[in-house]
């Protein structure tokens, strides 16, 4: 009797824990997004991201309240060459810190719904391949404003 | 036994950069280049043959990249900055190799959004490709499955030009606004 009661609920915190280990926890460090001129229709958004569990995760996809679509680019600049491209994922391996910033992997805001406002932050949703999407408050900031500002 | 000198020049450009000293670069005329003929806001004639009284800044570029090109438009401001009232005889100017989407107004934009002192100038497919071989400048379209429709992969250089209109050195992207602005400095005290 004592052991088939207790065996749910041993089963549910084996199952709770079993969950727990399997999560990667992602921590998001200073999400930013560019003020562009009115007229552009793209901007991109930069932010670091620590893997702080046990096992690799990724950054497997985008959306933001601010663009009709979100993507992952890569950009790598050889002898005065600038070459960008669209990747599926962005590897976080455990314990691992990934910086997306400017120069760099971004993501890439395409088809603005309307102006960036510096006053107005975005809400821009990561998807992981592990951990549980997160729904960020991106401040938007003006690339002409001195750093840090 | 070209080792050795590089190693010696790597050595030297690193005790320079600890120092925060610009280098003195030889900025002797480079075999490229020349006159631009293209079209600028107001469907206006651009001639680069025109500003023989100022120092120029040429990249090339597109509107819709979003992060090279605003730092390049951003390191042009801040060399301005450090200009101060000479930054009245520097001129950016902006070509576009996405004629396609960009419009001399667009540009104007950018460069107005930015408060570059400059100009933005595009034209037909051929004209630019034109200009950009002259440079040495490299542009391709890359075709993608994103939203984007296409991406341009192309040159980071800022080409800078004498009042006379020579190339005189290709500015690289590590280059600090402090160099830009020392070589603009040296080409402006250089008699017209």
């Amino acid at each position: 009797m004592t052991v088939s009661r207790s065996l749910p609920y041993g089963l549910c915190l084996g199952l709770t824990l079993f969950a727990g280990a399997a999560l990667a926890e992602i921590k998001v460090i200073e999400p930013w997004a560019r003020l562009q001129p009115p007229s552009s229709p793209m901007s991109a958004a930069f932010l670091v991201l620590e893997n702080t569990g046990a096992e690799p995760d990724a950054l497997i996809g985008a959306s933001c309240d601010c663009a009709q679509s979100v993507e992952l680019h890569v950009m790598a600049e050889t002898d005065g060459k600038m070459t960008m491209r669209q990747v599926q994922r962005f590897d976080l391996p455990a314990g691992g810190r990934f910086e997306l910033k400017s120069g760099g992997p971004h993501l890439m805001l395409i088809g603005l719904t309307a102006p960036l406002d510096p006053a107005k932050p975005v809400h821009l949703k990561l998807l992981f391949g592990h951990a549980p999407e997160q729904t960020l408050e991106v401040p938007v900031r003006d690339p002409r404003a001195p750093a840090g500002s | 036994m070209f080792a050795r000198p590089l190693v010696a020049t790597s050595l030297l450009s690193m005790a320079v950069a600890a120092c925060g000293v610009v280098p003195a670069t030889d900025l002797a005329p480079l075999p490229i280049g020349g006159d631009i003929e293209l079209t600028q806001a107001g469907d206006k004639v651009f001639r680069l043959s025109d500003h023989g009284s100022e120092v120029k800044l040429v990249f090339f570029g597109y509107a819709s990249c979003p992060d090279v090109c605003p730092r390049a438009l951003s390191r042009v401001s801040q060399v301005e900055e450090l200009l101060g009232p000479l930054a009245e005889q520097l001129l950016a100017v902006f070509v576009s190799v996405d004629p396609e989407r960009d419009t001399p107004d667009h540009l104007a934009e950018w460069l107005g959004f930015f408060a570059v002192r400059g100009v933005g100038v595009t034209g037909s497919a051929e004209r630019v490709a034109a200009v950009a071989k002259a440079y040495g400048a490299f542009y391709e379209k890359k075709p993608s499955g994103s939203a984007m429709g296409y991406l341009i992969d192309h040159s980071t250089y800022l080409y800078l030009v004498d009042r006379a209109g020579r190339v005189r050195h290709l500015v690289r992207s590590e280059d600090s606004p402090e160099a830009i602005a020392a070589w603009v400095r040296a080409l402006l005290a250089e008699p017209s």
